[in-house]
């Protein structure tokens, strides 16, 4: 496993109004913006997917958060998934992730069905596979920042154990908090503490980063910040899939994906690539 | 029903699994106060069956004497009498499938005497040819015939009179259980009794008068004897009066000191188990608060007032006390009942039907309620002080690191690096999380862990005892002058009697007496120089050949002797005896504990000289050729008929019999002791489970965030075990000193109550089978909360609140 490289950090930038030439502003685009049509492969599949959540005991009617969803992600592509509250955005990245099953249809990730798996297999494939970032950063708060950065490499027993800690070393590090690897949780800002835990996403260095409001609970400038880390990731081949509300954070994804009722409205950067219109 | 109200109804039933957890929890605690029910029960049990027994105030012994009915109901009318009972006892022996044993028969009106009655606990009265055993007599002599079984008693004729057990009963009065006695009883018609004792001679009749009285106190029974003896005298010509009348003071009855001393422990016990139902309903409540903490701050915000806010969870707290409360009431009352009739058929012999102690339902009814309300007020308080705005912002990673504690065991590496894997670590830390919950389950454990660590030394205490008395008796069996016409000490030509026995390899004359030094009572032995006692001196020596003949005498003493008179070897001391004041010089002590270490040992010359009885001992002791019981039995009873035979009627006491009795006697106490604490152990790990189920409920968010993050199931049961494990380890730790207070607590109450004295044993692998015994416990009870963590599911577990 290597570093990732993280872009420096830049004075706030202007938001983009969706021309590219007006947008040209000299900043580092996503990894597969310009690829973005191009025939990667894909990494992530929702086939005909639905989600209905039933009340506790499985009795009453259900809510049908996702209806009929079919959504493909290349490899190395950047996806902002957007949405009013309750449209289903959360249940997409919960899906992909294996957190929740679909009720109806398929999901492949990384060459693997979900629903042909046991909730064992999938927290192991989910430690190799996954990497997850939540809003509310859900750091163990018993663990040190370097702690919580090894925890994913002693499940997934990855490496011998005498250099797991170094290799979450790097990862701190390459995050800025090399030097706050000793400190609880409970000692640390809300923009250390997700640094913190996207490090431990990356730590056993997966092909997929998994977002879910990752920077909702952070100022504007610590949001930009945090994004500039996942585009730096981005950029070193990691597909990243995260959800927003914030349509200015959602603008710096290579693809904008629209849900609303349990459906996908709109999906601007596959049209942006084949639009003919 | 206003928001309030429903609010704190649904606070309820939002979670079920915590609620039904915690009611349960709660359920056992106040089961746990049927405890209080079993003195109660038994105290009950108890009264009964001394009413029933309708127990004298006066007994009084007389030679036998032909009364007819019209004597009876004089008796019955003299003044101050209430009523009058006359029964008819008879010694003897019996052999049945058991062996040759000696007995008393006790010939009575049975039901239906008006003093002394026999009541009926299985089976039927007897009728002709029939007798009825009494129920203590298993327990108390080790000698049981089952109902339906035959004995054949030894008439006063000489010939065997094959009589059939109906069935099993009891009066206070007569049995073996109640007064100490190591001989069994059985009951029978008066007639059956007297035509036993008949011989041409001799006439039928009774000798035994039990009275009861309409004024019970001591001048009333002095008027009574008075007039008993006056009319008696008046119509025999004599003073039929063989010894010196028994009184019962009022409220007495036989057996009471030693009930009361089962009572004391039993109180004791209730104790702990109270403690431990405190202990348990204040950690539930605490954390049960703690959860309401941010909904607390939210109803605040909303402009709720304190007063409000607490009356909300002091509801919520209520209902969830008395379900519990109704729940653990049917518990306990189950609980008492199982507890009580065990103690009342194991250690007192009293019949015992189902009751229910009402006192104690009723409160424990009304402390569910009660003492949930009030375990809620600490962690209600704390809520409420906390500021609103910390509280809201709480995103779940306080609770652990904002104490110095925290810090210091993270910055100290004792749980950090690649000595400690990231998963046990996190359990190890998790017990720090909640400090209180943590205190309370640590709590528990040292007092379970306590509790078995003093069972386990008060039951090498009682092996002790057994090797330290029994143990250094190397004979088979003894014989003793028999009581009544004919008995006399053993010559020379008794013991070459007794010698020939087939089966008997050696015998060895004892004198037994008493003496007394300061007022104090002691057991004195007469052996010889090397005697089938083995002696353990811890200082001096023992007799020699030439001691028989020294100016002085000279004696060893028992360790209990050395230590209550403070003598030394070489030392003097004056004993009072049958011969008068003595003057004995000390040249060894001893460390045996026969007569719980009272004895003093004389040589054997010198003791028979003192009583008066040159040449001739009171028992023997015999050595077998086998130690199967079998042939114990066959030679003692050889033994018996042979010195019969030669003109020395003898009564026998087996080893095995009397080591059984001890042992009977000491396991009682252990009995008590082991099932009480046993069900205050199972409490604790109530407790310990409860704890850790509301710990699995708590984290469940941080399970689904291991299972995002790749954990097996064996991991994420990793992190809860290190944590249960932690828990009892540290437990254990504090264990080891409360276990080791309870026991010297234990033996000095003994000592000082039941005048049981017991050895100090605490070996350290006592302490060592504890920490194993809670480990394997731990690993155990927490498979339920363990099975539960690995089956929540992420995505549920993530949304969970």
């Amino acid at each position: 496993m290597t570093p990732q490289g993280w872009a420096r950090k830049r004075a706030p930038r202007p938001m983009r109004t969706g021309h590219p030439a007006a947008d040209d502003d000299g900043m580092k685009r996503p990894a597969g913006s310009e690829q973005a049509g191009s025939a990667a492969p894909a990494i992530i599949e929702l086939a005909r997917v639905e989600k209905v959540y039933r009340s506790a005991g499985g009795r009453g009617v259900g809510f049908p958060a996702l209806s009929g969803v079919d959504l493909t992600i290349a490899a190395g592509e950047m996806v902002a998934i957007t949405g009013p509250s309750g449209s289903g955005k959360t249940t997409i990245i919960n899906l992909i992730a294996g957190i929740d099953r679909a009720t109806a249809g398929t999901v492949t990730v990384n060459g693997s069905r979900l629903d042909q798996m046991t909730e064992e297999q999938l927290a192991v494939w989910r430690g190799r596979t996954i990497g997850i970032v939540f809003q509310f950063f859900q750091l163990i708060p018993t663990l040190t920042a370097m702690e919580n950065a090894t925890l994913p490499l002693d499940l997934a027993r990855l490496g011998p154990s005498r250099e797991r800690g170094a290799v979450a070393s790097r990862h701190l590090a390459a995050v800025g908090l090399g030097d706050r690897g000793g400190r609880l949780p409970l000692e640390l800002s809300g923009g250390e503490q997700q640094r913190v835990a996207i490090a431990r996403a990356m730590a056993c260095g997966p092909p997929i980063l998994l977002g879910d409001e990752p920077t909702g609970n952070l100022d504007t400038g610590l949001a930009r910040d945090m994004f500039e880390l996942l585009v730096g990731l981005n950029e070193n081949g990691t597909t990243v899939v995260y959800v927003t509300h914030d349509p200015a954070l959602a603008a710096l994804a290579s693809r904008i994906v629209s849900v609303r009722d349990g459906l996908i409205v709109d999906d601007t950067g596959r049209r942006r690539a084949g639009d003919t219109s | 029903m206003n928001t309030l109200s429903r609010k704190a109804w649904r606070d309820l039933t939002r979670h079920r699994a915590r609620t039904v957890l915690a009611m349960f929890t709660l359920s056992i605690a106040i089961a746990s106060l049927g405890f209080v029910a079993v003195p109660v029960l038994l105290n009950a049990a108890m009264n009964r069956q001394i009413a029933g027994s309708h127990l004298y105030d006066v007994g009084i012994s007389t030679s036998t004497l032909d009364l007819s009915p019209a004597q009876l109901r004089a008796l019955g009318h003299l003044p101050g009498v209430a009523a009058v009972s006359p029964a008819v006892g008879y010694a003897t022996t019996v052999t049945s499938a058991s062996g040759p044993q000696d007995v008393e028969l006790a010939g009575t009106a049975l039901a239906s005497a008006p003093v002394n009655t026999v009541a009926l606990f299985t089976g039927r009265m007897p009728g002709p040819g029939e007798v009825l055993a009494d129920a203590g007599n298993a327990r108390a002599t080790g000698f049981a015939v089952p109902a339906g079984g035959t004995i054949d008693v030894r008439a006063a004729s000489g010939r065997l009179v094959r009589l059939r057990v109906s069935g099993t009963g009891l009066n206070l009065y007569a049995t073996p259980g109640a007064n100490g006695s190591a001989t069994p009883v059985f009951y029978a018609p008066t007639a059956t009794v007297q035509a036993l004792r008949a011989t041409g001679q001799a006439p039928r009749g009774y000798n035994y008068l039990g009275f009861r009285l309409s004024d019970d106190s001591t001048a009333g029974q002095s008027l009574v004897i008075t007039e008993v003896r006056a009319y008696l005298t008046a119509q025999t010509g004599s003073d039929p009066i063989t010894a010196l009348p028994a009184v019962r003071a009022p409220g007495q009855w036989p057996g009471q000191s030693g009930f009361n001393h089962i009572m004391a422990l039993l109180y004791i016990i209730t104790i702990l188990a109270f403690g431990s139902a405190l202990f348990l309903i204040s950690a539930t409540m605490n954390t049960l608060i703690a959860e309401q903490a941010r909904e607390i701050a939210i109803v605040k915000t909303l402009g709720g007032r304190r007063r409000q806010i607490g009356g909300i969870t002091l509801r919520t707290a209520a209902m969830l006390g008395a379900a519990g409360a109704v729940v653990g009431t049917i518990l306990g009352i189950g609980l008492a009942y199982l507890l009580a009739s065990y103690f009342a058929e194991k250690l007192i012999d009293v019949s015992f039907g189902f009751g229910v102690a009402t006192e104690v339902v009723v409160a424990s009814l009304l402390l569910g309620p009660a003492l949930a309300a009030a375990a809620s007020l600490p962690a209600l308080r704390r809520a409420l002080r906390r500021p609103v705005a910390q509280t809201l912002a709480d995103t779940g990673t306080s609770g652990y690191g904002s104490g110095r504690l925290d810090r210091r065991l993270v910055r100290s590496g004792l749980l950090s690096g690649a000595r400690v894997p990231g998963i046990a670590r996190m359990g190890v830390r998790n017990a720090l999380r909640q400090k209180r919950r943590s205190a309370a389950a640590v709590a528990q454990v040292a007092l379970a862990a306590g509790l078995a660590i003093s069972f386990l030394a008060l039951g090498q205490s009682v092996t002790a005892v057994i090797s330290q008395t029994i143990g250094l008796l190397h004979f088979s069996f003894s014989t003793g002058e028999a009581t009544g016409k004919g008995a006399r000490p053993f010559s020379s030509q008794a013991l070459a009697v007794a010698a020939s026995t087939p089966g008997v390899t050696g015998t060895e004359p004892v004198e037994t007496s008493s003496v007394q030094y300061n007022g104090q009572d002691y057991v004195a032995w007469g052996l010889g120089t090397h005697p089938f006692y083995d002696y353990r001196l811890s200082a001096g020596r023992w007799f020699t050949a030439a001691d028989a003949r020294a100016a002085i005498p000279p004696v060893v003493l028992g360790p209990a002797v050395a230590r209550v008179t403070g003598v030394r070897v070489g030392q003097t001391l004056t004993l009072t005896m049958a011969a008068g004041p003595t003057r004995v010089r000390v040249i060894g002590i001893d460390t045996g504990q026969p007569n719980a270490g009272d004895t003093i040992y004389f040589p054997l010359p010198v003791l028979e000289r003192l009583d008066g009885e040159p040449g001739t001992a009171n028992s023997i002791w015999f050595a077998t050729a086998s130690s199967a019981h079998a042939a114990i039995d066959r030679a003692t009873s050889a033994t018996a008929d042979r010195l019969a035979a030669a003109g020395y009627p003898v009564s026998t006491t087996k080893i095995y019999v009397a080591e059984a009795q001890i042992t009977a006697a000491d396991t009682s106490i252990l009995t008590i002791v082991e099932i009480l604490g046993l069900v205050v152990v199972a409490i604790m790990l109530m407790g310990l489970v409860s704890g850790l189920s509301t710990g699995v409920i708590e984290r469940t968010r941080e399970v689904g965030i291991l299972r995002c993050l790749g954990a097996r199931a064996r991991q994420i049961r990793r992190v809860f075990s290190a944590e249960a494990v932690t828990l009892a380890v540290v437990g254990w730790a504090f264990g080891v000193l409360v276990g080791w207070l309870l026991y010297e607590g234990l033996l000095a109450l003994l000592r000082h109550d039941a005048d049981v004295s017991l050895p100090q044993e605490f070996p350290p692998v006592i302490p060592l089978i504890t920490f194993a015994g809670v480990l394997v416990l731990t690993l155990i009870v927490i498979r339920g909360p363990l099975r539960r963590a690995t089956r929540i599911q992420p995505g549920t577990a993530l949304r969970y609140q």
